[in-house]
């Protein structure tokens, strides 16, 4: 579904942050990205949905046969790639439904499908409410204006739930959750997998792949990946801490 | 499809109304004013000839030329057929059960609803006034007004018809009352200059909904209009000004208002119409504990040139004003905010909040933001600000990233920012119109099926 070849990207006209990323995700496959603090993960992330001030000066990413980094951000969006944000952003002013039903329709508008009027689209946010259990006064509300950080979070995985697409990044979606909130979000975010979706979750915790198994599970420091395994890889992390990536890093300069 | 009734009445005034034309258009009136009105009408027009119109080298004009509105030539303004009109009624209008409608300047009764009058409300033109109570016209009309500038001067000259609206002393009004003003299609350009007197007494309360608006968007006119309102001690007034000139009409208008202790007035200005617009606000809070909350929209485009004046006089302690305007500004449109302030020596413990944002959707687009404030007392709260910006590029990153293009993007984001304002008008036909209207302008409509 997704493949990643050799990426290298920097930040326009300064320093570079991706240092050749390889990385091949299948559908039904989940994958985890732990790293160090600045080692490049969100980086990573927002190069694959299409932010702008990123100069890519080597690689290909191929996503589901086309050429990704083609595309505006919009385009890979309707493609099926969604990110949720390590920080979302606040949009005052907009609420959160009008939000969601302008994108969903766009979305479906080029897939071909009808798009939903008012209640339709009531009666699947209803649905997808009870997935992430996010309370429904937050959904009239401006898009993430004046949310706490969990909110914040949550709505991120709420839209996941009601866009629906074939390739979810989800970047520290647990930092800044509460133990009950965690389960909740992990739980929404399991209801999501399936045969024909890919996920990739950057987190710093090896918490939440207690209860999100990743079948992959990869170390990104320095801007590459530098070691991949299966899920016991976090738990040696969680012990060794990332002082060997130091040296190893530093072996290679 | 509405009939184009073309009587045209009255002499034409020159393209700087002359004496000539003055005369003419006093005789028409003979029979019908008063002595001190035809006076009144003499003293402002020697004013204005004294005068003429400002030019950019006056420091409140500096920024809007009034240079096309000198060169044009403005005839009296035509008598439609009102029948013909109702359907613009419908489409220009706020909507609300009760409403004055003055078409091209005048009166209407056959048009307006006013069967079912509230309380302590009374509503008439200026012949019912000067009938019933000249005494009382008199005073509502020319109570003495501070900020005469030369187009305050010609409205007195030159309006042909008024509206008076009293609220008796505790009367609280509940539906609002919508004067529609109303300018039709004329072969030739025309001046129309609406006027509404308003007077609230000791703790009336009362929502006015102020339309201003044309009929095709090629329509070439002149609204020269000017609203006075006294708040008594304790009185309550919401004014909503929505002005939809024809895009090719000029509009300039002056609003004074004058509040009593511990009255309030709170006004929500939407501006999107005309070639130029220009609104001049000017509100003393006179005694203690007045105060004001104004709002305003300006949504321009193309070559539309938006200006707004306000002047909030505060001369006396414990007045509290608070003041927010924002503009959205597209194609080669100008915007201009002037928001003077002036605390008066004594007026101690006054509180002023000002603030003006502008939008600039188009690198052609301008915004002139200027604050005046000056303090004369020490102990006074006040702060200002003012920003021009562009749309912020996380937001449009963060919209796009969920399927959303960079156009709808735009226009969500434009919607968001001028919806604030329109968000504030209590009445819910007319915000929801406006709503609608501006959610059309921007673009932000589209997946949006009901
Ligand atoms: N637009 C930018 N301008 C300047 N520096 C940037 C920009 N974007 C990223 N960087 C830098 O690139 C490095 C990688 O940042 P990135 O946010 O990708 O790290 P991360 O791995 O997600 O870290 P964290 O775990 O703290 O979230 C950091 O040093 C960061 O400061
Ligand atoms: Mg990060």
């Amino acid at each position: 579904m997704l493949k990643i070849t050799n990426l290298q990207a920097r930040v326009a006209g300064g320093k570079q942050i991706l240092n050749g990323v390889n990385l091949e995700v299948r559908p039904g496959e989940v994958h985890a990205i732990m790293g160090p603090n600045g080692s490049g993960k969100s980086t990573l992330a927002h190069v694959l949905a299409g932010r702008e001030g990123y100069e890519i000066i080597g690689g290909t990413v191929e996503f589901r046969g086309q050429d990704l980094l083609a595309l505006a951000p919009e385009e890979r969006a309707r493609a099926g790639v969604f990110l949720a944000f390590q920080y979302p952003v606040e949009i005052p002013g907009v609420s959160n439904m009008f939000f969601l039903r302008t994108a969903l329709n766009e979305i479906r508008r080029h897939r071909g499908e009808e798009e939903l009027d008012a209640m339709d689209f009531l009666a699947l946010v209803k649905k997808k409410m009870k997935i992430v259990d996010i309370d429904e006064a937050l959904l009239k509300r401006p898009v993430n204006a004046g949310f706490s950080g969990g909110e914040k979070k949550r709505n991120e995985i709420f839209q996941l739930a009601v866009l629906e697409p074939a390739l979810a990044i989800l970047d520290e979606t647990d930092s800044g959750l509460d133990i009950d909130a965690l389960k909740t979000v992990a739980w929404g975010v399991n209801a999501m997998r399936s045969p024909e979706r890919a996920i990739v979750m950057v987190t710093h915790y090896q918490r939440l792949l207690e209860y999100i198994v990743p079948d992959r599970v990869h170390v990104l420091a320095g801007g590459r990946i530098l070691r991949s395994g299966g899920k016991d890889l976090a738990l040696h992390l969680e012990e060794q801490g990332y002082k060997w990536v130091k040296d190893e890093t530093a072996g290679v300069r | 499809m509405i009939a184009r009734t073309e009587a045209l009445a009255g002499a034409a005034q020159g393209a700087e109304p002359g004496g000539k034309a003055f005369s003419a258009f006093l005789a028409a009136r003979r029979g019908q004013d008063p002595d001190w009105l035809a006076e009144a009408r003499a003293d402002a027009f020697a004013r204005f000839s004294e005068r003429g119109y400002p030019s950019r080298r006056d420091e409140d004009w500096k920024y809007t030329s009034v240079e096309a509105i000198a060169a044009t030539e403005f005839a009296a303004a035509p008598r439609p057929n009102p029948a013909a009109l109702s359907p613009w009624l419908e489409l220009r209008g706020a909507g609300a059960p009760l409403r004055v409608v003055l078409v091209n300047g005048r009166f209407e009764r056959a048009l307006s609803s006013l069967e079912a009058l509230p309380a302590g409300l009374t509503v008439s033109s200026l012949k019912e006034a000067l009938a019933a109570d000249a005494e009382g016209a008199r005073t509502l009309l020319l109570a003495s007004r501070p900020a005469e500038d030369a187009f305050t001067a010609l409205n007195t000259a030159f309006c042909e018809d008024a509206v008076l609206i009293r609220a008796a002393p505790g009367a609280a009004v509940g539906p609002p009352l919508e004067v529609l003003n109303l300018a039709t299609t004329a072969r030739a350009p025309f001046a129309l200059r609406p006027r509404v007197a308003l007077a609230l007494g000791p703790g009336a309360r009362l929502t006015l909904l102020d339309c201003h608006a044309g009929c095709r968007d090629d329509d070439v006119y002149f609204s020269n209009a000017l609203l006075d309102a006294d708040l008594g001690p304790g009185a309550l007034l919401e004014h909503v000004r929505v002005e939809e000139e024809a895009r090719s009409a000029f509009h300039v208008s002056a609003c004074r208002v004058s509040a009593a202790a511990g009255a309030a007035y709170e006004s929500t200005f939407i501006t999107l119409g005309g070639r130029l617009a220009r609104n001049s606000l000017h509100v003393v809070l006179a005694r203690e504990e007045a105060r004001c909350d104004l709002r305003g929209l300006y949504c321009v485009a193309g070559e539309q040139h938006a200006d707004h004046h306000t002047f909030i006089d505060h001369a006396a302690p414990k007045t509290t004003s608070r003041e927010r305007y924002k503009g959205v500004l597209d194609g080669q449109a100008q915007g201009v905010f002037c928001g003077r302030i002036l605390v008066r020596p004594g007026a101690q413990k006054t509180s002023a909040e000002q603030s003006n944002d502008n939008l600039l959707l188009a690198r052609e687009a301008a915004a002139h933001s200027t604050p005046q404030l000056e303090i004369y007392a020490d102990d006074v709260q006040c702060r200002h600000g003012s920003t021009v910006g562009q749309l912020d590029e996380e937001m449009l990153y963060y919209i796009r990233s969920r399927g959303i293009d960079r156009e709808a993007a735009r226009g969500l984001l434009t919607y968001a920012f001028g919806n604030e304002v329109i968000g504030q008008i209590g009445f819910a036909p007319l915000r929801e119109r406006l709503s609608r209207r501006l959610l059309e302008a921007t673009g932000a409509a589209r997946g949006q099926k009901e």
